[in-house]
Formats: structure tokens, C-alpha cells, sequence
């Protein structure tokens, strides 16, 4: 089923919670919707979900309205944060529960549950009470319940947050499976970058109500649209570097208050086209530092933490008031204090716009 | 040694302070199982007291139909109030509607408001729906009476069922009615069962009401007849056998005491919650 | 009940709560027939018995309705109120409810507050059989309990006070008659103290142990911590159950009627619901007096009314208000 969101706008009192939104989701995609918390990605979530109703704008699935729809109507399948499974019931009619408000026959509910629980691996858990479940197996269930529907649409609210680290990489690579396998447009709340990378097709980010963007993973990473959404993916996240744009010859330079950096071919079209601006932010990911002796690079920095992370090193490094973050490969064969030259990979820069925060270029 | 008295300190003082409760009550077992007592001290034992359950009492009615009168009016009382205060709490705490703020003050409100200073217009109230004198006119009362408090630890029940649970309820498929009566209603079993243990007990003890709005004496209450006995107050109830009166109270104090024992933990929790602002 | 059943079963059949009758009129939403549907039934006996009884005590109040009247009622305006401000017995009243409502008073709270530091303060099965008994009073059926009160204070050789306090010197008496306040204090104190004990033991288990525990390494004694640490912090739960206990009291005299009728001889423990009661209900003199009576029960109403708004005001209404989360339905 494709989903529409069409300019919607949802105010709590006077609180806006999402504003002006705007998402087209194809027939069986995986879209993430990522934020930090309170960014509006739930309020998102239980307005298609039926909820809560828009305060402007529509909803619409496959091309109809249906912002006057009740939940029940609308054939949806939700993971809550919390799982949402009902105590008193165990995990078989937990699952049926669903399937008896439609007055199914019991066969084929029965026949229904199964097939989902199996699906699920958790045949043997059907006669257990929600309380007896681990947390795992809770989500599971939960999963199970909004799947033996067979709902038009599948959203899921933070539903691996309360996973130990391990089990959610299972239930990550897991999801994705499914989710491909039976082809269900699925709408994932998430406020980890890395859930929403790995699983989406597209995410949509988010913040305070607004969107900042939407793509594919791969271009959030590489053409990120604002300072935003180029701090909050990646991780480590982004550099950036605040300066005014100076000319020294056929040169451009962004000089801060104890460094300058030449900027590189690929950029300099870019700058040339807004020097009227008096200040500029360059961006560069931690990936793209490279260090080398003090006197080799054009920067010189002091070592300030290391970070070993096993593949790789994360570096503290300062210039003066300035911190800058380096992922190199080990060995590292600096340490706490030693001063170091660094280079920024030039294929890989990224210029802002410090009044909008909106990307001008990147080489 | 000085720790020892620190430590037992406080159990003393519990235990002098505590005293006197324990020496009232150990009179209603023992009087109850004697010819006369002088004090707590019992001379010789004897079951002659409880005559009064197969024998009439005076001219008094049978203390079994007061005991099905009492049973009735507790029941029906707490059946009407887990109906009314869970459906209005529900509302009050779950649903958005103009005039909820309204509603949740009437409800405190009249929760602090003494109702029993309404006792006179209430008798007015009863004789206009000529329900005076009936047992389902005292089961009203006191629902109305015990409503706000019904309500107010209902909403807090309710208050504390996650809205995911709810919302997924919705999502499933349920209507709001549904919802609640398929979900919320059992998550919030506990306390439907506090507030009955609560009600009933309240329901059981009942004098005032009874007393004053079923004047007949066949719908006389155990309250209503133990009072008949005892009545006159202390000048005059000497001259009546003291053990047929502890038994008759024992009788009827007896079933409270027992459904005491095993659900102390809901009452607790009643009177904790019920009456925090 | 049956009404009750009876409206969840048309709502069933209208499929939840989208019925024809919304088109109609659009100014109500599904959750406010929702709302109506479940709120009927307390809102009709709140009607029939607060709103109506409180209208109908004031307007009684206004007539000389009375036994001898009966019949032919007539509104007389506030004759009756001046007749409470003339009669010879209004101040005997009054000084009655204040020395019942005050003595009481003191004696729940405090004995509540007691209760609930040393039931807290001792080993937790112990304390909580002890919290168990003194509810035990608040369990026991009114009758029951007056019952007792009136043995144990009965002359010797029956009652029990006489036989603990006989080898102590002290000469038999029938201490309902002679000492009838302080029967009536104790009886009800001993009801009344356990609301205190539940609602202090309760705050008092909220405190975090960490506060006493940082209390006793900086070297504070029990009782400074008593009255450093504790005290300040359950000073709400203390000012609510003062404040809802007075009103309570002011309006209570069930075991007042069981213990002593108001006497022994003329009005010694009448107080003024109790008087109130006696006038419009139950006259010693078969002239039942319902305007008066209701006169009485109006001022009554007045200060419960009142104070019971102030309440609100006082104990912070707003925190206890969240927006429902749900809105499509």
C-alpha cells in the first residue's frame, strides 16, 4: 500500500509537534523515521495510525483520504516501544485477539496464529502469559501479533530500544528480512542513525516537527542537506570547522581564529558563488581527517584523547578552542600531547551556510 | 544491652499503645462463649448464647433475614457502585470531551464535601422516588454516597493502564467500548477487586442509612437489629444478658474480621490512595 | 443498571460510536457521545443525590415544615436561622462541636502520626500487623464497635476499665455517664487514627532512603532525623488529613448516636450534626421539626461546600489533570 502524508501539521495546545510535513511512501518500503527524541517521529507515527488527527493536512492511503477513519478501519499493524501485549491474555490470544474483533472463523484463526508463530519461532511460547516472556520474546510476540493480520501497513515505534546490544542486531538483520520478504510497506520510528542506516530503504529525518530530509541512506550520508542531518548521521559525527572566507592569489582560504584552511578545487566554485558571505562552516567526518607528522600537514593540532576502538582509532584533537574528532587505522603511534599535522581528505568537504545551516556545496 | 532497649523501644511503646484495642475486642470472644464476665475474666463456658440464630429474639425478626437484608443491601450496593464508578472514571480519565475539567472537580469536591449533612434531604429525595424504606433506596444512597471515592480510585487505576496498550487495543480493531471492556476493564482487575473488598465491608457495616431510611422491621439490617438491642445506652443495657449481646455482635462482626484477614492488602490500599489529594 | 446495559447495548449495535446521530450534529465529538454514554449514570445519582439534597436542604430551611405543619407548609425565609442565633442552646452546641471536633482532632493526627513513625521504624512484618489491628476500629461495624466501648467502660463488675484500674485505687464508676467526652474522644480517635497512620506510613515509605542515610553518617540522632528530615517532608500528607479530617468530623456523629444519644441528661454531648439530626429526623418530643432541623444542616452544608472548594484550591487540582492521548476515536 503507498502512503501519503500530505502537509501535515499537528498542535498539541500550542505545542506543534510536526509541522508542514510532507512524505510519499511507495508500495512495500521501508521508510525510518529518525529524530531525537521529542522531534515529533511518534506524533508522525499515531496520525497514520489513526490516533491522533491531523490538525491540517491529509493522510492517504493508497490515494484516499483517510483522516476520518478509525484505527480498527484501517488495517494496520503497530509494534509499540512498550510492546503493548495484553497481560491477561496469553501470547495465542494475543495474537488472535486481532483476528476475533473481524469474527474470523476459529479455524482459520487458529490456522493464521500458527503460521504467523512459526514464522516468528515462537511456536512453543504460545501458551505463556506476556509476564513470563523475556524482553526479546516479548518483542517477538508483539511483532507476531501486528504480522497474522496481515495489515496493509506495519509500523513499528522504537521497537528494538529495549533490546540488550546483541539481541537487537538479531532483531535488526531479522526485521529487515521479513519486512522484505513479505513485501509490507513499513513505517519505522527510530532515534538511532545506525537501526535507521541499516534497515531503511529511506529515512526521513526529523527535528523539532520539521523535516530536514528524505532519501536513501547512502545520500544522507554523502549529501547531507543541513547541518542537522549532517551532524546526526554518522557516527562519530561530522566536523566543522567556523571561519570567514579570505583570498590569498587564485586561493581560497576559510580562516578561523588559530587555523586556515585552503579550500579545494572541488569547493572553490562553491565559495566563490557566495563570497559576499562574511562566515562559512566547512564539514569533514572524522573517516576523512588523515594525520601525519607536524610538519607535513597543513593543520598542526594537539592530541588531547585517544579513543582505541579496536578497527579503529577515534583522536581528540584541538587547535586552540577548536576540537576536531580523527578516525584513523591503528597502530597510533602518537600519544596524549604530541602535536600532529593533519590533512583533510579534499574529495570529501562539505560548506554550510551558518545562518540556515543549508549545504552550499561539497567537492 | 543498650542497643537491645533501643531496638525494643519502639515495640514497647506500639505494644502499651495497642493495649487497650486488644482488650475491647478480647471481650467479644470471650463474652461471647460465657454466662457472665467480670471484666475479661469469664465464669465457665457456655454456647446457651447463641440461642438467638434458632430461636426469635423478642419480638424482633429472625437475625437471618437481617443477615440476607445486610448481604443484599452490601451486594447490590457494591454491584451498582464497580458499575457506575468504573464507567464514569473510565470517561473522566480516558476520554477527551468538553466539561472533563468540570467533572473531575465535582468529583473532588464532593469527595472532601461531608455527605452526610445531606441525610435530611436525602430522606425528601427518597420519599419523592418512593424508593423510602426500600432496600434499593439505601443501596442508592450509599452508592451515592461512596461515588466520589469510587470514582476518584477507579480514575486512578485507570491513570496507570499504558496508553500504548490502550492505542493498541484501538489498532486491533476495537471500538472505544471495546477497548474497554475487552482490555481495560481486565487491567484494571485489581482494582475493581480493592474497591469491591472496600465496598462491601462499607456496605456490610452500614447503620445510619439503613437505620434512618428502612424503618420497617423487615428489612431490618444487622446493624439495625443489634441496635435494637442494644439501644437505650449504658443505664439500660445492663439489664439485658451482656453474652447474647456479644455473641449476637460477634455474629455479625465475625464475617468482616474473617474477610479482613485475607484482603487487608486491598482496603490498605483504598484508604492510602483513596484519600491522598 | 439496567439503564447502563441498556445504552452499551444500543451503542454495540451503532458499531462503536460512529452513529447517525454525529451527522446531526456535528458540534459533538465521538468522544464526547462516548463520554456521555459512560458518565450518565454517576451524573443522574449525583443529581438525585448531592445537587438535589444540597438545593433542597436550603429551601427546607426557609419553611416552618414540621410534624404539627404538615400539610400546610409555608415559606417563612430565614426565621429558622434566627431561631438558631436566639436559642438558648445554640451556644451548649457549639461549644460541644468544638471541644469533639478539636479533641478528636488532635488525637487522630497525632496519634496517626505516632503510629506511622513507629510502625515504620521497626521491623516491617511487625509493623505491618500492627497497622492491621489499628484499622481494625475502622472495619468493625459502628454498632459493634460503640458496643464494646460501652462494656468496657460499664461499672464493676462488668467492665474491663474498672477491673484494670480497680486494684489502682480508683472507686467503680459507669464512665459513659460520668466521663462521656472522653469515652466519646477515645472511641472515635481510635476509628480516626488509622486514616493518619496509612496516609503518613505511606509518605513516610516514599521518602528515599538516601536522605536518612546521609542524615546518620553526618551523625543526626532518630529524633533529629524525625524532626529534620521526616516531618518537613510529609508536612502535605499531615496538613490533607488535618484539613479533610476536621470536615469529616464537623459533619460525623454516628457514634456519638450509638454512645450517647447526645447525653446523658440534657444535650451534654450533642453536637451540632447531631442536633441537627435529632430536630429534622428524630425528635425526643415526636415534634419533628424538619425546617429547623434542615436550618441547621444548611450551615453545615455551607462550611462543607466552602471548604471543600478551598480544598481543592489549597491541595493543587492541576497536577492531577493530563490531556487524554488518544484522539481519532
Amino acid at each position: 500500500m503507498r502512503v501519503s502524508i500530505e502537509r501535515l501539521t499537528k498542535r498539541f495546545g500550542k505545542v506543534v509537534a510536526v509541522q508542514d510535513l510532507s512524505l510519499e511512501i511507495m508500495d512495500g518500503e521501508f521508510v525510518a523515521l529518525l529524530g531525537p527524541s521529542g522531534c515529533g517521529k511518534t506524533t508522525v507515527l499515531l496520525t497514520v495510525a489513526g490516533i491522533y488527527r491531523p490538525t491540517h493536512g491529509w493522510i492517504r492511503f493508497d490515494g484516499k483520504v483517510v483522516n476520518d477513519l478509525p484505527p480498527r478501519e484501517r488495517n494496520i499493524g503497530m509494534v509499540f516501544q512498550s510492546y503493548a501485549l495484553y497481560p491477561h491474555m496469553t501470547v495465542y490470544e494475543n495474537i488472535a485477539f486481532p483476528l476475533t474483533l473481524r469474527r474470523m472463523p476459529r479455524a482459520e484463526i487458529h490456522r493464521r496464529v500458527v503460521a504467523a508463530a512459526q514464522l516468528l519461532q515462537i511456536e512453543e511460547l504460545l501458551d505463556r502469559r506476556p509476564g513470563q516472556l523475556s524482553g526479546g520474546q516479548q518483542q517477538r510476540v508483539a511483532l507476531c501479533r501486528a504480522l497474522a493480520k496481515e495489515p496493509d501497513l506495519l509500523l513499528l515505534d522504537e521497537p528494538l530500544s529495549n533490546l540488550d546490544a546483541r539481541l537487537r542486531l538479531l532483531a535488526r538483520a531479522e526485521i529487515k528480512r521479513l519486512q522484505k520478504e513479505l513485501g509490507i510497506t513499513t513505517i519505522f520510528v527510530t532515534h538511532d542513525q545506525v537501526e535507521a542506516m541499516t534497515m531503511a530503504d529511506r529515512i526521513a529525518v526529523l527535528n523539532q516537527g520539521v523535516l530536514q530530509q528524505f532519501d536513501t541512506p547512502e545520500a544522507l550520508y554523502t549529501r547531507p542537506a543541513n547541518l542537522f542531518v549532517a551532524e546526526f548521521i554518522g557516527s562519530p559525527p561530522m566536523n566543522f570547522l567556523e571561519g570567514s572566507l579570505t583570498v590569498h592569489g587564485s586561493a581560497l582560504r576559510l580562516t578561523g581564529p588559530e587555523w586556515h584552511v585552503t579550500l579545494p578545487e572541488g569547493l572553490k566554485s562553491w565559495a566563490e558563488a557566495v563570497r559576499d558571505r562574511d562566515r562559512l562552516i566547512l564539514g569533514v567526518r572524522p573517516e576523512h581527517v588523515r594525520l601525519a607528522p607536524s610538519e607535513e600537514g597543513e593543520l598542526r593540532a594537539e592530541v588531547y584523547v585517544i579513543e582505541p576502538l579496536g578497527r579503529d582509532v577515534l583522536v581528540n584533537l584541538r587547535i586552540g578552542s577548536l576540537r576536531l574528532r580523527a578516525l584513523v587505522p591503528p597502530p597510533f603511534p602518537w600519544k596524549v600531547g604530541d602535536i600532529v599535522g593533519l590533512h583533510f581528505d579534499p574529495a570529501h568537504l562539505y560548506l554550510f551556510d551558518p545562518h540556515t545551516g543549508v549545504l552550499i556545496g561539497r567537492s | 544491652m543498650g542497643n537491645w532497649i533501643k531496638k525494643g523501644t519502639p515495640y514497647l511503646i506500639l505494644a502499651a499503645l495497642s493495649l487497650p484495642l486488644l482488650l475491647l475486642y478480647a471481650w467479644l470472644f470471650i463474652g461471647a462463649f460465657s454466662p457472665r464476665t467480670h471484666g475479661l475474666i469469664p465464669e465457665g463456658f457456655t454456647l446457651s448464647n447463641w440461642s438467638f440464630l434458632f430461636t426469635p429474639w423478642g419480638n424482633r425478626p429472625s437475625i437471618w433475614v437481617a443477615a440476607l437484608n445486610s448481604t443484599l443491601l452490601a451486594g447490590g450496593y457494591t454491584v451498582i457502585l464497580l458499575l457506575i464508578s468504573s464507567t464514569a472514571a473510565y470517561a473522566l480519565s480516558r476520554l477527551s470531551f468538553r466539561g472533563r475539567r468540570f467533572f473531575m472537580m465535582l468529583v473532588l469536591v464532593l469527595h472532601a464535601f461531608p455527605s452526610i449533612t445531606l441525610l435530611i434531604a436525602i430522606f425528601y429525595v427518597l420519599r419523592a422516588l418512593r424508593l423510602y424504606d426500600t432496600l434499593i433506596g439505601v443501596a442508592l444512597v450509599k452508592t451515592a454516597l461512596e461515588l466520589p471515592l469510587g470514582v476518584w480510585v477507579m480514575k486512578g487505576f485507570f491513570d496507570n493502564v499504558s496508553w500504548d496498550i490502550e492505542m493498541a487495543a484501538l489498532i486491533d480493531g476495537c471500538s472505544r467500548l471495546q477497548a474497554w471492556r475487552r482490555v481495560m476493564i481486565p487491567m484494571v482487575r485489581p482494582g475493581i477487586a480493592a474497591l469491591a473488598v472496600f465496598a462491601f465491608v462499607l456496605g456490610w457495616n452500614e447503620f445510619l442509612l439503613p437505620y434512618i431510611y428502612m424503618p420497617s422491621a423487615r428489612n431490618w439490617t444487622l446493624s439495625v437489629f443489634i441496635r435494637s438491642v442494644t439501644a437505650g445506652g449504658a443505664g439500660e443495657i445492663l439489664f439485658v444478658n451482656y453474652g447474647v449481646i456479644a455473641a449476637a455482635g460477634l455474629f455479625y462482626v465475625l464475617p468482616v474480621l474473617l474477610f479482613f484477614l485475607f484482603t487487608q492488602r486491598y482496603l490498605l490500599q483504598i484508604y492510602a490512595g483513596g484519600v491522598k489529594g | 443498571m439496567r439503564q447502563v446495559e441498556r445504552e452499551l447495548e444500543v451503542a454495540k449495535r451503532g458499531r462503536g460510536f460512529s452513529l447517525p446521530l454525529l451527522r446531526i450534529r456535528p458540534g459533538v465529538s465521538k468522544q464526547g457521545v462516548a463520554a456521555l454514554l459512560f458518565l450518565s449514570p454517576a451524573a443522574l445519582i449525583v443529581l438525585l443525590f448531592f445537587v438535589a439534597p444540597v438545593l433542597l436542604t436550603f429551601w427546607i430551611s426557609m419553611t416552618n415544615m414540621s410534624v404539627a405543619t404538615l400539610g400546610r407548609t409555608e415559606i417563612i425565609g430565614f426565621s429558622n436561622y434566627l431561631r438558631i442565633l436566639r436559642s438558648p442552646y445554640t451556644s451548649r452546641i457549639l461549644q460541644n462541636t468544638l471541644l469533639y471536633v478539636s479533641a478528636t482532632l488532635t488525637f487522630n493526627v497525632g496519634m496517626g502520626l505516632i503510629l506511622a513513625l513507629l510502625t515504620t521504624h521497626i521491623e516491617e512484618r511487625v509493623g505491618v500487623l500492627f497497622r492491621a489491628l489499628w484499622l481494625l476500629p475502622r472495619v468493625t461495624p459502628s454498632v459493634v464497635y460503640a458496643l464494646l466501648w460501652t462494656w468496657a467502660t460499664a461499672p464493676a463488675p462488668f467492665g474491663t476499665l474498672n477491673q484494670v484500674l480497680g486494684p489502682l485505687g480508683l472507686p467503680s464508676r459507669n464512665w459513659l455517664t460520668t466521663q462521656p467526652w472522653g469515652v466519646i474522644i477515645l472511641a472515635n480517635g481510635f476509628v480516626g487514627a488509622s486514616l493518619g497512620m496509612i496516609i503518613f506510613t505511606s509518605a513516610i515509605k516514599a521518602i528515599p532512603p538516601d536522605y536518612i542515610m546521609a542524615a546518620q553518617v553526618d551523625g543526626a540522632t532518630t529524633w533529629q532525623i524525625i524532626r529534620r528530615i521526616i516531618l518537613p517532608l510529609i508536612r502535605w500528607p499531615i496538613m490533607f488529613v488535618t484539613a479533610y479530617q476536621t470536615l469529616s468530623l464537623l459533619a460525623s456523629f454516628e457514634y456519638i448516636l450509638l454512645l450517647t444519644e447526645g447525653g446523658p441528661g440534657f444535650y451534654r454531648t450533642e453536637v451540632w450534626a447531631l442536633y441537627a439530626y435529632h430536630q429534622a429526623l428524630s425528635n425526643y418530643f415526636g415534634n419533628v421539626q424538619f425546617g429547623f432541623g434542615a436550618a441547621l444542616a444548611a450551615v453545615l452544608v455551607a462550611i462543607g461546600v466552602v471548604a471543600s472548594v478551598i480544598y481543592l484550591r489549597v491541595f493543587r487540582f492541576q497536577e492531577m489533570m493530563s490531556e487524554p492521548k488518544i484522539e481519532g476515536v
